[in-house]
């Protein structure tokens, strides 16, 4: 797999308006090094393909570019530091030029580690071109018993752009019998379309995570859920179907409009990763619109 | 009440028994925003056995104090306190709080009833009811007239949130999951939590914004399609 994926890695191209990670990021005090990474990618139209437009990797953030055969462009992200833990922080870029279908995934579900001081930070913006399409389709974060994570998405759509994203978060691996009895866990959400605000999203599980997750408005005792949103014009007609997807789940669906805006939002809470695997999987197909999912979500 | 004395003392702020006049008019159940006829969601959840009784029900309400919808509208109703003179952040925390609107029938419930009382509070003129003409969410709506009337912030937080548990309480009435005695015996077991979580929220700035109450949540979501239904969400 990584072999395949590696084939197309074009040769970094070096941005000059990097902050360097000297200046950026020397943790105080001689502790040890934190992980940094950042990546950054665009996109142009070509022939009526999606080509690369500028690619960029620094510290522990690597993208691989899988061959893809039909006109649209998929990365797949990958923090080569293998988790995260308190300090660490990772940059991520990336922008649909006009046009383009842009997919976005990671190569493993990021895992968040203990952190004994500090909090692990995930910044990621994304820029949607006119007429073109971006999805946010990472694996899922899975946070370990002790981790601190804070992170933030940030999207500016254009007006007739399409964008779909995923974020899903297990608490621990319930397989391996691993449980997370605290943390912090803090991820921000705003969605932009031609700079009016669409979405907005906060969660927040700090403190002692295993009671609050087992609290009847919380979590009701699951230990892996998922948000998504679909942001397009004239998806009402997908309620329906994704009402379907969802029957006899712990999740919902609905679709708002904001200011003339459209936006379906998603909820989703299950008993473990896989049960959440298996219903998240259809939804995103559905609104994948017959496209395939990247390869790392096949079940 | 000691905290609308204490604010009360400062120039240009309503006297104690103005505000409080005022908060309970504008926060009372006869105040025409049609609050009787939203449940955020608990409809839903009563229906498919979440709060099964007084205690869960106890629980799922200081959930939603703690970290659920009502945390998120204490902590924008503040943002909207502090920026009545300042027109631009006062269009951004509109603008947020209705983007933070999960569902359909959650957004419907905060702009239907911010809409309603600027449209109510219109009989106490001021010149902020005209920033917000084109309508904000309910906690938005309420801070700001409040906070142009002078009112201190945390006592009109206190009074929303204990307007919002009341009606949640009344709406457990109505699905029959209470009675009365029991709903008022959770509103005095409340109230110390009203009380902190008004100055936690009155002390905040939006970085204080988190939910984690998903399955309220999806409460909210799964209210479009219960068949048989008393409330609008």
């Amino acid at each position: 797999m990584a072999d395949a994926l590696a084939a197309v890695q074009p040769e970094p191209i070096l941005a000059a308006d990097v902050t360097p990670r000297a200046q950026g990021f020397s943790p105080p005090g001689g502790r040890a090094q934190r992980a940094w990474g950042s990546g950054r990618l665009s996109t142009k139209p070509g022939q009526g393909r999606t080509r690369l437009d500028t690619f960029y990797q620094e510290g522990c953030a690597k993208l691989r570019l899988p061959e893809m055969f039909d006109g649209t462009m998929e990365a797949v992200l990958i923090n080569s530091s293998g988790g995260l833990t308190g300090g660490d922080r990772m940059e991520w870029r990336f922008s649909a030029g006009p046009q383009t279908a842009l997919t976005l995934t990671t190569q493993a579900c990021e895992r968040i580690y203990k952190a004994s001081a500090g909090v692990a930070e995930i910044d990621t913006r994304l820029t949607v071109g006119a007429g073109a399409r971006l999805d946010w389709l990472p694996q899922e974060t899975i946070l370990f018993d002790r981790a601190a994570l804070r992170r933030s998405l940030e999207v500016e759509l254009a007006d007739d752009a399409t964008f779909l994203a995923v974020e899903a978060v297990l608490l621990g691996r319930k397989a391996m019998g691993e449980t997370v009895l605290s943390g912090s866990f803090r991820d921000r959400w705003r969605i932009r379309r031609a700079g009016r605000l669409l979405h907005a999203d906060h969660l927040a599980l700090e403190g002692e995570i295993a009671a609050l997750a087992s609290r009847s408005a919380v979590l009701g005792g699951g230990v892996a859920f998922a948000s998504l949103v679909f942001c397009a014009g004239d998806c009402a007609h997908h309620l329906a179907p994704l009402r379907r997807l969802l029957a006899g789940t712990q999740g919902g669906v609905s679709h708002v409009t904001v200011g003339g805006m459209e936006k379906l939002v998603i909820r989703l809470i299950a008993k473990d990763g896989f049960s959440l695997r298996k219903t998240l999987v259809p939804v995103i197909s559905h609104l994948r619109l017959g496209a395939s999912l990247p390869k790392v979500w096949n079940l | 009440m000691g905290m609308i004395m204490a604010e009360a003392s400062q120039p240009g702020s309503a006297s104690a028994t103005t505000a409080l006049l005022r908060l309970m008019t504008w926060l009372s159940p006869a105040f025409p925003v049609g609050a009787f006829s939203y449940s955020s969601g608990l409809e839903q959840a009563i229906s498919s056995g979440m709060p099964q009784d007084g205690e869960a029900l106890f629980d799922w309400l200081q959930a939603l104090l703690l970290h659920g919808s009502l945390w998120n509208d204490a902590v924008l109703l503040a943002e909207a306190h502090r920026c009545i003179d300042r027109p631009e952040p006062l269009a951004d925390v509109a603008a947020l709080a209705e983007a933070l609107a999960g569902g359909r029938e959650r957004h419907q419930e905060t702009m239907l009833q911010g809409s309603a009382f600027l449209a109510a509070a219109s009989a106490w003129p001021h010149p902020v009811l005209s920033m917000l003409e084109q309508g904000a969410a309910y906690p938005v709506a309420v801070g700001a007239v409040a906070g142009a009337h002078g009112i201190g912030c945390m006592a009109a937080v206190a009074a929303y949130l204990q307007a919002a548990l009341a009606n949640q309480t009344s709406v457990a009435i109505r699905c029959g999951l209470i009675g009365q005695v029991q709903a008022v015996g959770l509103l005095a077991r409340l109230e110390a939590l009203v009380e902190n979580t008004a100055a936690r929220a009155s002390d905040s700035s939006l970085e204080a914004l988190g939910t984690a109450t998903l399955l309220a949540e999806i409460a909210t979501l799964a209210h479009e399609t219960l068949p048989s239904r008393l409330f609008r969400s």
